[in-house]
């Protein structure tokens, strides 16, 4: 087996040693339930406290409520969106983007199945939203809008800071909820700037930032209402029942610092230059190649790659074996059989959306790692374009059959 | 999505794209036989190409001794167009008896494939079939004296083993069984449980469909249950496809550059001709004609009939 070459940093992120170190002690000596009431207990939820403060001055929040403890972003998301549906039941009308996560997409489709009506916007060929769209969409009954903050498969970043501010010009009782899975970490948020002051509530998760798995934060602005969804004792001001996940949340305060830190030293500009690095390198190499998103904002970890006239998940599984570890769109990876809902909505050519793949970058993405990728995927690609019907080999172009179906020659 | 390949399809894969050699990757000049089967937008297509030792008497004794392919598509894909030209080779088959092999001999050749990608070997066999018809075409063979009758139903006489649903490959004695063993009560449960019906979902609805198959193991006669309420008239009819199609389907279909064009309502009955992406994507034609009898079925009257012509 070879070396494990680790570029999938969208899905998850390994956990930083300094982060595991802190959060050790909680494991083992300090395992105290923070809601009780003897000295042990409360010495641990002091530490709950902090870290919770902590979190807070990072994200430029004010209040030690405005921040609850969740199980993932999925959770947090779902509280957001349920939450404050259930808190106003005269507003009947969801906004969202059509290049959502599952977590959003399937909670509105569900709610609509109890009478909601959604709107999910469309994006252009670049990935972006029409503001006029937007500015339509708004409706007197609408509850929330959740719009992601950067798209987990091409990076894009959306402009939240003024759709928020849009949308509470006209009515500012709607609720702004944004998914900032991808973007924590990779853009400075701060909740008290004028950019993101007109956002109500952000999600977003630990694994993604170099803490565990199964913890993430549900940002709730003070004084947006918004009802209990997971119900049990009075944790986290009342607002989310279940028993605190201590050494967890001691791990992700721990997180926070060190992408703080990050972010002020021009790590994520260094990360910009190695995608773009990648992109120009695989150009030169691979004709037919397209870079999904890349005409607007994007995060600088990612890169949406698609490549005419072969399929992806026959790329992945060569990459596989040479050890990389990269996601592709494509449909014969999921179980769905339909390729990226992403990509689809980015009207990306059908003839290349099933070749796409992401690569993501990150804290530990080392030159040598990229220099093989650069290395490994023209042979790869070229060896299944010449495998592939749809491929002139003489003149190395899609064939009169491909350009049938739209390839451009 | 885990990758459980079996061993055998990993190998013959990776002996594809190393091109070693008893890897068949390529087309054969002048071929005896060339049939084609998938398409670019639906994610699998193969190319696949034969060449025979003639008989010079009797072409129906032609042997097949050389296959190859050309193949996009995910691992299983490839895999599966291997396993199709060495069963084919090894067999020293005539096209006629090489028609006798079905899907099951090549995922048994690769040792097993996961349900969600049985419709790699199908994609295969049904290249396979194209290529013995342009074979018996070229060859002056009439398949029919053989008890072949024309194009995919050549399954006919054989009840059970006709495939129900196209696109998993599954037959009307597998969906049957399971819907038996399993216990399978609703369209539903058949669905996800065993994943027929669940890509484009025309085999549903269809006569001999898994509504049918369903009915006819709780011994149901039919659940389309007729109402006379509602009726409305020939022109209303027209008036609502017209009104659906431009409003809900046509801007769909072009959103992926394709599109249909309206030949005529005639009462119940809409035919139509394919435009753009559509009209080169043979998978595509079956579906849309599905999807757009179904949304008129449900938004205007049950008795709309979708009729494509070309």
């Amino acid at each position: 087996m070879s070396k494990t070459i680790y570029l999938d940093y969208n899905a998850t992120t390994p956990i930083d040693p300094a982060v595991l170190e802190v959060m050790l002690p909680y494991f083992k000596e300090l395992y105290a339930n923070p809601s009780s009431k003897y000295k042990f207990a409360m010495d641990v939820a002091a530490d709950v406290e902090k870290a919770r403060s902590s979190i807070l001055k990072h994200l430029g929040a004010s209040h030690p409520e405005e921040v609850l403890f969740t199980g993932s972003a999925t959770e947090s998301i779902n509280h957001a969106i349920r939450g404050t549906l259930k808190a106003f039941p005269n507003k009947k009308h969801i906004i969202t983007t059509m290049v959502e996560h599952p977590a959003v997409l399937e909670t509105c489709k569900d709610l609509e199945r109890d009478g909601y009506r959604t709107t999910f916007l469309k994006v252009d060929d670049n990935g972006e939203l029409s503001e006029d769209e937007f500015r339509s969409a708004l409706a007197e009954d609408t509850g929330i809008i959740s719009i992601m903050h950067a798209n987990n498969e091409t990076g894009v970043v959306f402009p939240i800071d003024k759709l928020s501010k849009i949308a509470k010009e006209k009515n500012p009782e709607i609720l702004f909820h944004t998914d900032a899975t991808q973007s924590m970490g990779k853009i400075h948020i701060n909740l008290n700037s004028d950019d993101y002051k007109h956002i109500d509530f952000l999600s977003m998760s630990g694994h993604k930032v170099y803490a565990p798995k199964g913890i993430g934060i549900l940002f709730t602005r003070k004084g947006a209402r918004l009802r209990k969804f997971i119900t049990g004792g009075h944790h986290e001001f009342n607002k989310r029942g279940g028993t605190l996940n201590v050494p967890f949340i001691i791990g992700l305060a721990k997180a926070f610092e060190l992408f703080t830190e990050e972010l002020k030293s021009g790590k994520q500009k260094k990360l910009a230059q190695t995608r773009d690095h990648i992109e120009k390198e695989l150009r030169k190499e691979i004709p037919y190649l397209h870079v999904n998103g890349e005409k607007t904002a994007r995060l600088s970890n990612t890169t949406n790659i698609s490549f005419d006239c072969i399929e992806g998940e026959s790329i992945l599984f060569q990459l596989d074996k040479m050890g990389f570890c990269i996601s592709s769109g494509s449909a014969c990876t999921s179980g769905s059989l339909e390729p990226s809902h992403v990509l689809r909505a980015m009207h990306v050519p059908i003839t290349s959306a099933h070749s796409s793949l992401r690569i993501s970058l990150g804290r530990y993405t080392n030159s040598d790692d990229v220099d093989q990728l650069i290395k490994a995927l023209p042979a790869i690609i070229a060896r299944l374009r010449e495998i592939s019907p749809f491929w002139d080999k003489k003149n190395n172009k899609p064939n009169s059959v491909a350009v049938q179906y739209g390839c451009q020659n | 999505m885990a990758w459980n390949y079996s061993e055998k399809t990993k190998k013959l894969f990776m002996d594809a794209v190393n091109n070693s050699e008893n890897a068949h990757i390529g087309e054969i000049k002048d071929p005896d036989g060339e049939g084609f089967h998938g398409s670019l937008v639906c994610g699998d297509a193969i190319k696949f190409t034969f060449k025979v030792e003639k008989d010079d008497k009797k072409p129906e004794n032609d042997v097949i001794v050389k296959a190859k392919y050309l193949t996009f598509g995910c691992t299983s894909a490839i895999a599966a167009s291997e396993a199709l030209c060495a069963i084919i080779e090894k067999g020293k088959y005539t096209p006629i008896k090489a028609l006798a092999l079905t899907k099951d001999d090549i995922v048994t050749f690769l040792d097993g494939l996961p349900t969600q990608k049985i419709h790699c070997s199908v994609m295969g066999i049904e290249a396979l079939y194209a290529a013995v018809y342009d074979w018996a075409k070229k060859r002056g063979v009439d398949l029919t004296k053989f008890g072949i009758k024309n194009g995919c139903q050549r399954h006919e006489d054989e009840e059970d083993n006709a495939i129900v649903c196209r696109c998993m490959g599954m037959t009307r004695k597998y969906i049957m069984d399971q819907i038996k063993d399993l216990k399978l009560k609703t369209v539903d449960d058949v669905v996800n449980t065993i994943k027929a019906g669940s890509v484009c979902g025309s085999c549903i609805d269809e006569k001999g469909g898994i509504k049918d198959i369903l009915n006819e193991v709780y011994g149901k006669s039919s659940t389309r249950t007729e109402s006379a309420a509602q009726q409305k008239t020939p022109y209303q009819v027209a008036k609502e496809i017209e009104k659906v199609l431009s409003e809900d389907i046509i801007p769909i279909l072009e959103r992926d550059g394709g599109g249909i064009e309206i030949v005529e309502i005639r009462g119940h009955e809409l035919y139509f001709k394919l435009k753009g992406a559509c009209k080169v994507c043979h998978s595509a034609s079956s579906t849309i004609e599905y999807t757009v009898q179904k949304i008129l079925r449900d938004k205007v009257d049950k008795d709309v009939k979708v009729i494509q012509v070309n």
